[in-house]
Order: structure tokens, then sequence, then C-alpha cells
């Protein structure tokens, strides 16, 4: 309780304050330009953290993160072009309100459901969060190494379109995260004679190219084009049945968004289209579904905004980053020297309630920023490709700079994004980079700790039951995956033979 | 360009990485080997059948047109242009080279209003170089031929 009184304390505090607020600016913007995301913003704007306390520096990405996810359905309403996959619904949804003059309503809609979610996952985040890290002190390096695994089997689910290629990336990326020195023996590997790669990459900066220069690339292609064309936002007002009648259908979403966040790689994608097909089933006029219904857009916002929290909880109790942002938030943790884990909610209390009572008030002030950026949402699509690309670059440079203030880093971040762009120009996902090269070194470690715990008899892992259980779960979570795709295959083989009989 | 083929070229570009990273192994002591080599074989393995997979395939496949000549005109001198103010940036200092990248950068990219261009280039800069050196505390590079700084 008295870490959570000195949380609120924190948070309070004006400096602290202005940095929720301009995140929450910035991660809208990033998140209201199509093709921009709340990952590009987290990414750009860990170096700015740098010099900040550890508190004021998460409470700066978390704004960031909450708002990217939200700013993603101001252009989804607007010009039915979701900012983000999780906003595809909203899109859905909110294009045809718009089309009955009624884009005011939506925007307000999405932003109401939106808080409520965001809030609602805060205080999940703060139950759960110091319960499941009190599971989590049990474990050791056994335990570890399964953690670690376990966190690598979000590559499979993050790559169902192309898991092979996923697996690769992710294969690949664990080799890249073994270079500089070993993390038991201190040798130096894979150096290729530059000193700045004695102790390995930098995962920030890679982080950084591989997130931000795909995305100008991308632009390049038409830089004489804006981002889109939108009509006129008109009133924001909302009638009260809006609110009324969308109580429950609200919390239902939240609960699964939150659920859903839990589960590694089960982003606001997945929660978005869950929640939104739930309310379809539950509501009393499902024909309105498609055709601008507030309940769709009222529960894929809530679904896809309760993620942000859920998605933390694994993160901060087990250190394992369930989405692209989330480790990005790892790295910038890890740079603080608050490193997630079981100890966190003992060694790093302050910050980490400073945090999570953070989250809260950002998505409850989420409300009145958003709002605004609902009034002008309009504005912010009409700016040229080709000043978005040149700044993008620029901060990347800059912010990439600053990570260890030497130029080699710069080149690595440019070398990252040329990658990137290539990667996503042919189908090879980029997220596995991210957790392979932040999990890499831990289960490097934890993996050659537990042989010399064991002295080479690895079978006598399995006589530990959390290691024994984790190992199971681990199993269960790369299996499952597959076995799903296997069913969904034979499903539309069997049905595309059906089509042929007929 | 049939889709393959790009592939293909990843497959020969990733097996050369790969035998850059083989031909150091034995320098590294055996407690330090294991966990990498390990990964070095499992990725040799992956690309080989990445490349065998797409070489097949790309026998049956069937061209696709592509705006790729295109993209490549524009992406290639864009990033020579990023290789450039990189280079700069050690040379004439941050400010410098940054007002005259984001000039290039917006002419390249045909920005039409060049009040917008003058102004975008000198502010945006002059305002990152204050926030980094008096909030971040960041030294951002100086020039080693000539610097411009406050």
């Amino acid at each position: 309780m008295e870490n959570i009184m000195l949380g609120f304390a924190n948070v309070f505090q004006p400096n602290n304050l202005l940095v929720c607020i301009g995140g929450l600016f910035v991660g809208i913007l990033f998140g209201a330009l199509p093709g921009f995301s709340a990952t590009m913003a987290v990414a750009i704007f860990v170096p700015f953290t740098y010099v900040m306390e550890p508190g004021a520096a998460l409470l700066l990405l978390s704004a960031l993160y909450c708002g990217g996810v939200f700013g993603g359905s101001i252009p989804a309403v607007l010009v039915g072009i979701p900012g983000t996959p999780a906003s595809a619904p909203t899109a859905l949804e909110g294009k045809a309100l718009v089309k009955k003059g009624e884009a005011g309503r939506a925007l307000n809609l999405v932003t109401m459901a939106s808080c409520f979610g965001g809030f609602v996952s805060s205080v999940a985040l703060l139950v759960c969060a110091p319960l499941l890290a009190k599971i989590a002190k049990m474990v050791g390096q056994p335990e570890q190494m399964f953690v670690a695994i376990f966190g690598l089997s979000v590559v499979v689910m993050l790559s169902q379109e192309n898991l092979f290629k996923g697996l690769m990336v992710a294969i690949i990326s664990l080799l890249l995260a073994t270079f500089g020195q070993d993390p038991v023996e201190g040798f130096p590997r894979f150096t290729f004679g530059f000193s700045q790669l004695t102790g390995g990459f930098s995962v920030v900066p890679v982080l950084i190219g591989l997130f931000s220069l795909p995305e100008v690339f991308k632009m390049l292609e038409d830089p004489l084009g804006k981002m889109a064309e939108s009509g006129k936002v008109g009133s924001l007002k909302l009638k009260l049945t809006d609110i009324t009648h969308n109580i429950v259908n609200a919390v239902r979403s939240t609960i699964i968004g939150v659920c859903v966040g839990i589960i590694p790689a089960a982003g606001p994608d997945i929660a978005a289209f869950l929640c939104y097909n739930e309310a379809k089933k539950a509501s009393k006029e499902p024909e309105k579904f498609g055709n601008g219904s507030p309940e769709g857009i009222v529960a894929a916002e809530a679904g896809n905004n309760g993620v942000t929290g859920g998605s933390l909880i694994p993160l901060l109790t087990l250190g394992i980053p369930g989405s692209a942002p989330a480790a990005i938030f790892l790295g910038a943790m890890i740079i603080h020297g608050v490193r997630p884990g079981p100890t966190l909610f003992t060694q790093h209390a302050e910050t980490v309630y400073t945090m999570i009572i953070g989250f809260a008030l950002i998505n409850l002030l989420m409300y009145f920023v958003g709002m605004l950026f609902c009034k002008c949402g309009s504005l912010i699509l009409v700016i040229p490709k080709s000043i978005l690309a040149t700044v993008i670059v620029v901060l990347a440079v800059v912010g990439t700079f600053a990570t260890n203030k030497n130029m080699f880093d710069v080149f690595v971040m440019f070398g990252a994004g040329i990658i990137g762009y290539l990667m996503l120009r042919n189908d090879f996902p980029t997220s596995p980079v991210a957790l392979a090269l932040l999990l890499g070194t831990n289960m490097e470690k934890s993996m050659s700790l537990t042989r010399t715990m064991y002295e080479g008899e690895l079978y006598m892992v399995f006589s530990r039951p959390l290691a024994a259980a984790l190992a199971a779960f681990t199993i269960f979570s790369f299996v499952f995956p597959l076995v799903k795709m296997a069913r969904e295959r034979k499903k539309k083989a069997a049905q595309s033979t059906e089509q042929r009989g007929e | 360009m049939k889709k393959s083929f790009a592939d293909m070229i990843i497959g020969i570009v990733l097996l050369a990485f790969l035998t850059s990273l083989a031909v150091q192994v034995p320098a590294i002591p055996e407690v330090s080997r294991g966990y990498p080599l390990t990964l070095l074989v499992i990725s040799y393995l992956m690309t080989g059948y990445l490349l065998v997979s797409s070489i097949v395939k790309q026998k049956k496949e069937e061209k696709q047109e592509t705006k790729i000549l295109e993209q490549v005109k524009i992406i290639v001198p864009y990033c020579l242009m990023i290789v450039v103010y990189l280079f700069l940036m050690g040379k004439i200092g941050y400010i410098a080279s940054t007002v005259l990248f984001m000039v290039a950068s917006l002419l390249y990219l045909k920005l039409k209003n060049k009040i917008v261009l003058a102004v975008l280039s000198v502010v945006l800069t002059i305002i990152l170089y204050f926030v980094f050196t008096n909030f971040l505390t960041v030294i951002l590079p100086r020039g080693s031929w000539f610097n411009i700084a406050f």
C-alpha cells in the first residue's frame, strides 16, 4: 500500500504529468498516421528517456504506447484506413457512421471506449502483476531457461502467416545475440575486428532502425501523396443511449482484452476482432454491425486498449515481452537498470508502482487529449509524406546517436533499417528479431548455468515441479499454434473440395 | 520478377554471412562455442532449405509484374543521401549536416512549398540541438572540418 501511495505521489509531480501529456500527444500522432505505429513511437523515443528518472522514462513510454494504440482509430473512423490492424473493426463501423454524417459521434465513442478499456486494464495490472510476481519468485536458472524459451514461442504465434520464415529470422537473430562477450566466460565472439562489437549489438539502435526506417522507405514509394483525404468531423456529442446500452459491452470487451493481453503474442488486433465478434453475438441488433453500430466500435476499442495493461503483466513479472512494443519496453527498462522479473516488485517497487499508477492516469488523460485530436483529426492526415519521412530519419539518427554517443550505432541502425525493409518486402516478419535479441543472452546464460548445475544430466531439471510445468507450457505454446494451423488448412482444403464438387 | 527469386538471393547472401561466422568458430574457446555453434548449424540447415525450396519454386512459378525497378530508383539514391549525411555529421558537425540533409531530402521528395522547406529544416534542427544538449545532456557530433555550435 505504501508503494502505491508513493506511486501516486510520483505520478502527480508536475514534471511527470507533463511527460504523460506530451507522450500522449506524440503517441496519438504516431498512431493516427497510417503506416506509423505505437511500436515505432516507443522505439524512436527510447533514447529521449536516457537522462530521465526511470519512473518518468517508463511513464513517457507508457503514454506513447497507449496513445499509439488509441491513435490508430482516428484515421480508421475518418477515412476508413485503420492506423493499426487493431482498428480494422472500428474502421468498418466508423466508415458507416461517417457516411451518415456522424463522424464526431463515432470519434467520441472511440475515445471513451479506449479510455475505459485502458483504465480497467491498468487496474488489472495493479492487482495481478504483484500476485504473479510472488509465484515468479520461485524461479531459478532452469525455470529461467524455460521462461526464455517460452518467450521465444511467441515467434510461432507472431509468424503464423509464414512460420518457416519467422522461425528462421528468430534463429538467426539468436545467433546475432551471441555477438560479443559470452555471458558466462566473457570471451568475445564474432566481433569482425570491431571493438564496438565486444559488448554485442546494442539492442535499441537495432530496434529503432528495424521499426522506423522501413516505414520511411515505404513512404518514398509515393512521396508526393498525403497520408489520406478525410471528411469533416462535425459534432462530437453522444446520445445517452450510447453510454447506457454499452456498459456491459465495454466491461465484457475489456475483460477479454486484458486476458488476451496476458497471452504472449496475442496482441490488440486479436482482441479487437474477438470482442467485436462477441459483441455481435450478444447484441439485440446484430444486423446493425457493419452498418455503423456503436456497439461494434465500443467492443473493438475497449478490447484493443484492454490489451495494453494486460500485455505488461507477463513483461513485468516474468520478463516475457508479448509484443514488439513490449519488447522495446523491456529494452528500455534494462537500460534504466530496472530488470523485469520476480524481484521487480521488491527491488524497484517505487519505479514500478509509479509506472502502473501512471498507466491508469494516462488512460484517463487520454480522453481529453484524444478529444482534442479528434477535433483536428482531419488535419493530421494532410501532412505530406515527404515531411514525415525526413523528420523520422533525422529523429532516428539523432536518437540512436544519443544511445551510446557513437556513430557506429547510427550505422548499425541504418543497416537494420535497410534489412528491415528488405524483410518486409519479402514477407520475413521483423518482430522475432526484437524478441530474440532481447531474450538471447538470458537464454544462453541460463542454459549454461543449468548445465553446470546438473553437470550435464539435464533430464534432472524435470525433478523441479515449476520447471517441469514451465517446460510443458512451453511445449504446448509451440505445438498448439501448429496444430491450429494444420486444422485450419485441413478445413480450407475440405471446403475447396466441396466447392469443386458442387 | 519471380517472388522466389528474391528468396533465392536472400538465401545466398545468408549463406555467405553464416560462412563468415563459421570461419571464426575455431578461434572461440570450447566452453563458449557450443551454443552459437548449435544455432549456426540450425541456421545453415534452414537457409539451405530456403535456398533449395526457392530454386524448386522458381521453376514452377510464373513471372509477376512488380514495380521493383521504380522503387530501387527512388530508394537507393535516398539511402546514399543518408550515408553521405552520416559521413558529413562527423566532418561538419550535427547542425550543418542535418540542415543540409533536410533540405536535400525535402527537395528530393519534391516538397513544393519552399518556405516550409527552409523553415522546417532550420527550426527542427535547432530545436533538436537544444533539446539534446540542454535537456538530455547529449553532446551531438562536432565536425572535424568545421563546426557550428551555440
